[in-house]
């Protein structure tokens, strides 16, 4: 049966989340505001974003996205919305921001309008790096209904959260995390019951190569599925957004059915950090999975919470990065295809991070000691040569280089990499992200500045706000892939998906880990040859957690082996395979390990040759 | 690409007619695939002022696949640590290809980049690991067998020129690399030593401030203070980390030192906020760095304000005056820390209105 709401369109459900607090409030915790008007706007549900880009990278963390003047050193053009204040008068204005980069102070300078007018006050230099409130001073608001912008003044990626007008002289806004989180569930009247998404057979969790392969396949075989990606658009890493492109054989499969939604999603090979979007097709996998009636696609939905029951996932909770409205999507299976586990890591599942030890695998390429070291997070770039030369500006607050060490290139590759345990990849993505900004802006400024004769002509195209992350949580199945599966071609009974590329464990570039001990944001790698081989599918559902199929870069795999394991055209082998277990349990009225326990044998007839048909 | 030819013809004519003096530094013994090796002479070149300036060496030799070779022939140059610095060809042999096509221009380019990076998957992996085997083409001629180019590695070699970039850059990265920084060791003395603190080369410079003994620092303060003015960043931060305590706690080089704070980029100023916290610190020094509070990060005005205060003794009252027209920035952060270090600094409220 087809949804209510099939796809969540943006412009439908958009509207300006400002919610007065008034006097007499049934918020008791919040007793203070309440004696006297007080405004809040998030940023990210401004009716016009502008040239702002909504990030939605940090929400984990912060609980909520933001609004990031992306424009490569060229201010964007404002973001605006209207806003109606409880009365007229003298407000203090509260803007909730950080100084992105301050070495020792950092470009993101912005400031706030009120019916155009800027209020005196330049934000995001302020020499530190906290996301907190600063204090803007005070205005006089002389209609209710009021034009609120936010000007962006350099280009280099100021960011904005929110902002509070208060009639109250001696009010702070929250800081500390917790509270704030509470304070913003209350102002944005988050606490009423999310909004029914509907009821499915399976919800996939991302939409990137895995999840939209995963929803494609299980769709194909009868299953009502929702495909929820917390970007505009889907493809993940091959998206326009982040721009790598599709590794891992398909042709060498040892069944050779799986693959053909990945070569359907394939928009051809247009490298890494290719300067033209379009060439990654993010319009062909949206038709595809349009094409698809058994999908509701849910884009611009960030997932933060699960609700359980007996040790299953009932239900997992999004909630709309723009427009901050919450949606329940209930089922019966769950496919984790974040990357980051998400969901597993909320539902309780075993995981693992970092480095297994040698002793602990036996795998020869682990390090005798486990430890944190991850493979890091990609902002690719390119430039593009013009028939005029163009300035850039010195950066002074970004990475600097001189002639003896700087990277001598007009675009990205893979190589461009923060990460390595000397940042969490889930805890500190904006700072990863960010410190990958003042490698490329720095480098891109000695590059401009420093050797006029090569690149004079040549200007940013693309620089990637969207980090490209390799690694994060791996979510533990009834099997762990190890290295020694890989080297010896172990060909398990339920070994499904089959996997070609090298053990590409990422390192940093030595010379780059010379001149920037713990800072490094270059990579080195070894590509140690594999023989195809295939991956199992209890790599593919949680040992502890019944209902939850696992696919892409967060299986159940050691470090080592995910280094293989983790491209992305075996990545969407792994969603089309979870797909045809998913039916199958549906089928049988099973679970994902049932499917292992009973019906292998036709689970992998399914993905030969056989048709499976399932029972509505 | 008949533009690049001729320059290259040029450059190579050049090369014999202006050719430098040299002397013979060393010979390897290089092998071949034949099983057998050829010997190789080093040359150290030396410039007008009679200097070493770089070693130097044709090769000749058969570059072969299975049995099948081809001569490369190459004039290949090195600075004095083993750093590479060029190649030559013989203007009626360039490199080529898979199936004698020439080099292109991109090529070439290409080469350049792969040479120079020591650290080349090139020097781990045998040249039979970066061809795939299982998908080998087979040229009709008769010399040009090769692999296609494994996907992973692509990007280390000239696509369709493996076996010649593997050959150039293990001659280029060898064992003539490796002995050449032994060879300048043997002939380094004072002369060299103030020859390459006075050079624009920043490995030299690197290798200089190694080379320093303590005492050294102090008689070459001015050549380093250039360094550290004009060199690489890079050299800069080395040097000013390398440079002595001693030198730091003296009034006069403290000072000079101190000047470049301001016009420092951020990691440069992180140390020498470092170094200066293990010294004591002159009142002209904590004056400049107060002129610069309100340009600090967050994190550096709590160090500096640190710095005055552990150095209340000589603090000037024009320090003392930058403080206090913080107390009233904007930013209450910055505010409330200079707030606290007048505290500490025993600056009466009095005095703070007075000022």
């Amino acid at each position: 049966m087809k949804q209510p709401f099939k796809r969540i369109n943006l412009t439908m459900t958009k509207q300006t989340i400002l919610l007065l607090t008034c006097l007499f409030s049934s918020l008791l915790s919040f007793a203070q505001e309440a004696e006297s008007p007080l405004l809040f706007v998030e940023t990210e549900s401004f009716e016009e974003t502008g040239g702002w880009k909504i990030d939605q990278q940090s929400f984990d963390v912060m609980g909520s996205s933001y609004l990031l003047a992306h424009g490569m050193g060229r201010p964007v053009p404002d973001a605006t919305t209207i806003v109606t204040f409880p009365q007229t008068g003298k407000y203090h204005v509260w803007v909730r921001t950080k100084d992105w980069a301050p070495y020792p102070k950092g470009p993101g300078k912005f400031q706030v309008l009120l019916d155009d007018q800027p209020l005196e006050t330049v934000f995001g230099a302020s020499g530190s790096d906290v996301w907190q409130w600063y204090y803007g001073g005070e205005t006089d608001i002389a209609q209710k209904e009021t034009k609120l912008s936010i000007k962006d003044l350099t280009g280099f990626d100021g960011r904005c959260d929110a902002l509070l007008f208060t009639t109250d002289d001696s009010y702070t806004p929250p800081q500390e995390p917790k509270v704030l989180m509470d304070f913003r569930r209350a102002q944005l009247g988050l606490t009423e019951e999310p909004a029914d998404a509907g009821h499915f057979d399976m919800v996939v969790v991302g939409g990137g190569m895995a999840g939209t392969c995963a929803a494609i396949s299980g769709a194909r075989r009868g299953l009502n599925v929702a495909l929820i990606q917390n970007r505009p658009v889907l493809g993940g890493n091959n998206s326009s957004e982040v721009r790598v492109h599709l590794m891992g054989d398909i042709d060498k499969n040892y069944y050779p059915k799986l693959g053909r939604i990945v070569d359907e999603l394939d928009n051809g090979d247009p490298g890494n950090g290719n300067p033209d979007g379009d060439e990654y097709g993010d319009e062909r996998k949206l038709a595809v999975v349009e094409a698809e009636e058994n999908i509701s696609l849910f884009l611009n939905t960030h997932v933060d919470q699960v609700e359980m029951k007996d040790g299953e996932i009932t239900a997992v909770i999004g909630r709309n990065i723009a427009t901050n409205q919450e949606y329940r999507f209930s089922g019966e299976l769950f496919a984790d295809c974040t990357g980051d586990g998400t969901v597993g890591y909320l539902a309780g599942a075993d995981y693992r991070a970092g480095r297994e030890s040698q002793d602990e695998t036996g795998e020869s390429y682990a390090p005798e000691e486990a430890d944190n070291f991850t493979l890091g997070t990609s902002n690719l770039w390119a430039s593009v040569e013009l028939d005029s030369a163009s300035s850039f500006p010195e950066c002074p607050w970004a990475i600097q280089f001189s002639d003896e060490y700087h990277i001598d290139e007009h675009k990205a590759d893979w190589q461009w990499e923060t990460g390595f345990g000397n940042f969490n990849t889930i805890t500190e993505a904006e700072q990863i992200r960010d410190h990958n900004l003042r490698a490329i802006y720095g480098n891109w400024a000695y590059l401009k500045n420093h050797k006029q004769d090569k690149y004079a002509r040549n200007a940013l195209a693309w620089v990637a706000y969207i980090g490209g992350k390799r690694e994060s949580r791996r979510l533990l199945g009834d099997h762990i892939l190890t290295q020694m599966d890989i080297e010896n071609g172990v060909m398990y009974p339920d070994g499904l998906v089959t996997a070609t590329w090298t053990i590409d464990l990422h390192f940093p570039n030595a010379e780059n880990s010379q001149y920037f001990p713990g800072e490094e944001f270059f990579a080195a790698t070894k590509h140690i040859k594999v023989k195809p081989y295939t991956i199992p599918y209890r790599c593919l559902y949680s040992r502890n957690i019944p209902n939850l199929f696992m696919a892409g870069r967060d299986i159940s795999t050691t470090h080592v082996a995910f280094g293989s394991t983790r491209v992305m055209r075996t990545c969407g082998m792994m969603g089309e395979a979870v797909g045809f277990a998913a039916a199958l349990c549906r089928k049988y009225e099973s679970n994902p390990r049932g499917i292992y326990e009973n019906h292998l044998e036709e689970l992998v007839d399914v993905i030969s040759e056989g048709i499976l048909e399932v029972q509505k | 690409m008949k533009i690049f030819l001729t320059f290259l013809t040029l450059t190579f004519l050049l090369g014999w007619l202006d050719k430098a003096p040299e002397e013979k530094a060393f010979e390897v013994y290089y092998p071949i695939a034949t099983g057998d090796s050829i010997r190789i002479d080093v040359n150290m070149l030396y410039d007008k002022q009679g200097f070493p300036e770089a070693y130097f060496c044709h090769v000749k030799t058969p570059v072969c696949k299975e049995g099948l070779c081809h001569l490369l022939v190459v004039d290949l140059y090195w600075d004095l640590l083993g750093n590479f610095k060029r190649y030559e060809l013989p203007p009626t042999a360039p490199l080529t290809k898979f199936d004698h096509e020439e080099f292109s221009e991109a090529d070439y380019a290409k080469l350049d980049k792969i040479l120079a990076d020591k650290r080349s998957l090139l020097g781990e992996n045998a040249v039979e690991d970066l061809v795939d085997g299982s998908s080998e083409r087979v040229s009709q001629e008769v010399d040009a067998v090769t692999g296609a180019t494994v996907k992973a590695v692509e990007n280390t070699v000239v696509s369709g020129a493996v076996y010649s970039t593997y050959a150039l850059w293990h001659l280029v990265n060898g064992e003539i690399a490796a002995r050449i920084p032994g060879h300048t060791d043997s002939l380094f003395d004072q002369s060299l030593l103030e020859h390459f603190l006075a050079s624009d080369n920043y490995r030299y410079h690197y290798y200089a401030l190694d080379a320093l003994t303590e005492k050294q620092y102090a008689t070459y303060m001015p050549q380093l203070m250039q360094i550290i003015d004009r060199g690489s960043i890079f050299v800069a931060r080395y040097a000013l980390n390398k440079i002595p305590d001693a030198i730091y706690a003296d009034p006069q080089w403290q000072l000079v030192i101190t000047e470049q704070f301001p016009k420092a980029d951020f990691t440069t100023q992180q140390l020498l906020l470092k170094r200066l916290q293990s010294v004591p610190v002159s009142g002209e020094s904590l004056s400049i760095l107060a002129q610069q509070l309100d340009q600090l990060s967050e994190q550096q005005l709590q160090g500096v304000l640190r710095l005055m205060i552990d150095n209340q003794a000589s603090l000037r009252e024009d320090a003392v005056d930058q403080i206090v027209q913080l107390v009233h920035h904007a930013n209450p952060i910055y505010a409330e820390q200079a707030y606290k270090a007048l505290q500490q600094l025993s600056v009466t409220h009095e005095q703070e209105k007075v000022r």
